[in-house]
């Protein structure tokens, strides 16, 4: 994303001023492939590959949240890719998508749920804790094998989200950089100050929002992107890239 | 150089071994296996297989029925076949032959094959060798003919042979140089003929293989078939083929028996180590790798711990192997201390798969599987792995499924069961008993909510447990009165508008698993959608949005 151009004049003089006293400091940003996430807008801000990026959901109903996870589940089905979902509070509702459904004998066509055999795309951690969630979380990153990871801390006490220590999201930025693995972290506001971006989900819903069809409340979370850091090893320095 | 085993009359010389006091005596086996129940009547038209040598004096031949038999020798002893002994004896005679080459084929029941070439040459060593393989079977009872030769089935011909030629009893070696005189007059019954063609060749006059090898090998396939080239060939002892080998079947286990109690993780991983050293170096040596390793471990007291490891991408790396028991014994409690440990592995070949295309690969699906060991020892399996709703309509009820990382994901065909059907919400889990002041309690409450509205699908939704179809039970009654304000827990606060009550019920054919219940949809004063739910007289929150 080059958005430098579009910051106010005096700013980017200023920056070109930095970058020449300080030059090692400053060397040219590089963008990494970007990869699809299946919410819109998120997509066209531009996911990085191998980013740690917090959606909070300060001015947003809890169920915005939920509507990404749906939104993303959707994707990575279709796409027939692997996700890894850390749930701080296990409040995921496996009911959101019919797929997660029994499989049921064609022969029984009439019963219902009837769902399809996704063993092999999801895994759900239900942790009982942020600290528990970010302990899992260092051990799937490490690993490395699963591309996208959503650690979901929307349910959980923001208090608690703020008592972990910033190096531990450092490491876990760090973790997914090194991996290459994409990190998607839900919170309740604003709380990781290491974020390589950041999204703001705005949707509030109310009750007349629970029998719309999907695409009406849908097209009602929207969000906008907060700020976007550069990523930790491109020169050994963290830097601001863009402000918002 | 090839060496011949064969023991002649081998159903016989097997029953010998169980029977001793027969060895001497007019005994015949019909073809029949032991313990099998034929009448009197019908055991009298069985077929003789085999005659011993003082039955033979008896004018009694095979192929007679055993009646026939008993005519001629009216103390003839009739024996069944025992597959038990016939076994032992195949088994005796391939330890036998062990002993002398690693390259042996079992040919048929009595007869092996072994090549000696590298072991051997025939000038010099083939009757020492010879006397010794005769010696080595002679000890376990048995009375076996050896025949040497250069070609497999020439050698089989030899050990066949031996009463035929002169002097040579029960060993005969034969060289290229003496192979056509030798051959010439041996009769042609030796070779493994079909009826049909014993027949056919006593009908031509033709008595010994000489006079076979005398005919032109192109006329006699054009007349006989494929199958004569091979009877002219051995005629010849000319015959060249592969020996089918027999290879035993390897074992990849180890056991320790400890001397010593072991009750601490550390030194049995380091134990398990050490096996899995001589296994991955076993497996490694005969090109497999591990699909699965059985894990036994014997406690005091005569307890035993078991469990099979199935290895996602099958391998013989030890260090790889060694963790993922590691991992598994970090939350391993035995009630009493490991006094032997048994390791095996289940191997197969390397796999070889091309990756698809579209599809996400694991990139180390051995160390995945690991890191997800590692997850599920910390959260416990019960909250870790994949969610399958149950065929049934009580809310939150799920199972979890282990993810399976050599399994490809999958995309339903069917695009509506992606589709989100309702706004999802938020559980709480487990969900948050709180008091609720509900429209006509005497509060003091100002009824300020809009009235209630119904759902589209409101009524009673039937528990679908079993498959059986919805069972759509009337609206929910008019008295049950809406929810106004929250009076406890984190939830405090004033309810602005309600949708409900949603009554749903299940499984009302057992009282211990009845459930019913009655769920409001609720706008919170502080700007929050909550999904109270009513069961028998308590309020609980259940989700939020």
């Amino acid at each position: 994303m080059n958005q430098e151009s579009q910051s106010h004049p005096a700013l980017a003089e200023l920056r070109q001023v930095l970058k020449e006293k300080f030059a090692t400091a400053h060397r040219d940003y590089t963008p990494r492939e970007t990869i699809r996430c299946g919410v819109d807008w998120i997509d066209q801000a531009g996911l990085e590959k191998g980013s740690l990026c917090e959606i909070s959901a300060r001015e947003s109903s809890p169920a915005g949240g939920a509507v990404i996870l749906g939104r993303i589940l959707q994707h990575i089905i279709r796409e027939r890719q692997r996700l890894v979902l850390i749930d701080g509070a296990d409040a995921f509702d496996p009911a959101i998508l019919p797929a997660f459904g029994a499989v049921i004998p064609a022969e029984s066509q009439d019963a219902v749920p009837q769902g399809c055999d996704l063993d092999g795309s999801l895994i759900w951690a239900r942790c009982r804790g942020v600290a528990e969630a970010v302990k899992v979380a260092d051990m799937m990153l490490r690993d490395g094998n699963l591309p996208r990871t959503v650690i979901d801390l929307q349910n959980n006490d923001l208090k608690e989200i703020r008592s972990i220590p910033a190096s531990s999201w450092l490491r876990l930025r760090s973790l997914t950089e090194d991996s290459g693995v994409n990190c998607l972290i839900l919170t309740p506001a604003p709380a990781i100050n290491c974020a390589a971006m950041r999204f703001e989900i705005t949707g509030r819903y109310t009750l007349d929002d629970l029998e719309c069809p999907e695409w009406i409340w849908a097209e009602k979370n929207t969000g906008k992107t907060g700020h976007c850091q550069r990523r930790l090893k491109s020169g050994g320095k963290s830097g601001l890239l863009m402000a918002g | 150089m090839f060496a011949a085993i064969h023991i002649p009359r081998p159903a016989l010389q097997a029953l010998f071994i169980e029977k001793p006091g027969m060895r001497y005596q007019p005994v015949v086996v019909l073809d029949e296996a032991e313990k099998t129940t034929t009448s009197k009547r019908d055991r009298g038209k069985l077929r003789v297989l085999e005659i011993s040598a003082e039955a033979e004096e008896f004018g009694i031949h095979r192929g007679m029925t055993a009646v026939q038999a008993q005519a001629r020798c009216d103390y003839l002893e009739l024996l069944n076949r025992s597959p038990r002994a016939e076994t032992d004896l195949t088994e005796t005679l391939l330890d036998c032959a062990g002993d002398f080459t690693p390259d042996f084929e079992d040919t048929e029941c009595g007869t092996c094959i072994l090549d000696l070439g590298g072991v051997a040459a025939i000038d010099r060593d083939a009757l020492r060798i010879s006397r010794q393989i005769h010696e080595r079977i002679s000890d376990h009872q048995f009375f076996p003919r050896i025949g040497m030769a250069t070609n497999p089935d020439l050698a089989a011909l030899a050990a066949r042979a031996c009463r035929y030629v002169a002097g040579a009893e029960e060993i005969l070696v034969i060289r290229d140089q003496d192979r056509e005189q030798i051959l010439s007059p041996l009769p042609v019954g030796l070779l493994d003929l079909t009826p049909e063609m014993s027949d056919l060749f006593d009908l031509w006059g033709l008595r010994n293989l000489g006079e076979l090898a005398r005919l032109s090998r192109a006329d006699l396939v054009e007349r006989l078939g494929a199958e004569s080239a091979v009877l002219w060939d051995q005629a010849c002892g000319t015959s060249r083929r592969l020996l089918r080998l027999v290879r035993p079947v390897a074992e990849y286990s180890g056991t320790i028996e400890l001397e010593y109690e072991i009750t601490t993780t550390e030194p049995l991983v380091f134990l398990l180590r050490r096996l899995l050293d001589t296994i991955a170096a076993r497996l490694r040596s005969a090109w497999l790798v591990a699909a699965r390793l059985s894990l036994r471990l014997d406690l005091a007291g005569g307890n035993r711990y078991q469990r099979v490891f199935r290895i996602p991408e099958p391998c013989a790396d030890v260090d790889m192997l060694t963790g993922m028991l590691a991992v598994h014994l970090e939350d391993f409690e035995a009630r009493s201390p490991v006094t032997g440990i048994t390791l095996q592995a289940i191997p197969t070949r390397a796999g070889k798969h091309q990756f698809d295309l579209f599809a996400a690969g694991v990139k180390d699906p051995n160390r995945l599987s690991e890191t997800l060991a590692r997850v599920e020892a910390l959260l416990g399996s019960e909250r870790f792995g994949v969610p399958r709703l149950r065929p049934t309509h009580h809310p939150d009820s799920f199972e979890m499924r282990p993810f399976h990382p050599g399994k490809e994901p999958v995309c339903p065909e069917d695009e509506t069961l992606l589709i989100m059907k309702q706004l999802p919400m938020r559980r709480y889990r487990p969900r948050r008993h709180v008091l609720v002041q509900c429209e006509g309690d005497s509060t003091g409450y100002s009824p300020a909510f809009n009235r209630v509205q119904s759902r589209t699908q409101q009524g009673t939704v039937g528990d679908s447990t079993g498959y059986s179809a919805l069972k759509k039970t009337p609206p929910a009654p008019a008295q049950q009165t809406a929810p106004l304000v929250i009076l406890s827990g984190d939830f405090k606060g004033r309810i602005v508008d309600t949708r409900g009550p949603y009554s749903a019920s299940g499984s009302w054919w057992e009282k211990r698993i009845y459930w019913r219940r009655e769920e409001w949809d609720v706008a919170h004063e502080n700007g929050r959608i909550y999904r109270l739910v009513k069961e028998k007289g308590e309020w609980f929150v259940e989700a939020v949005g």
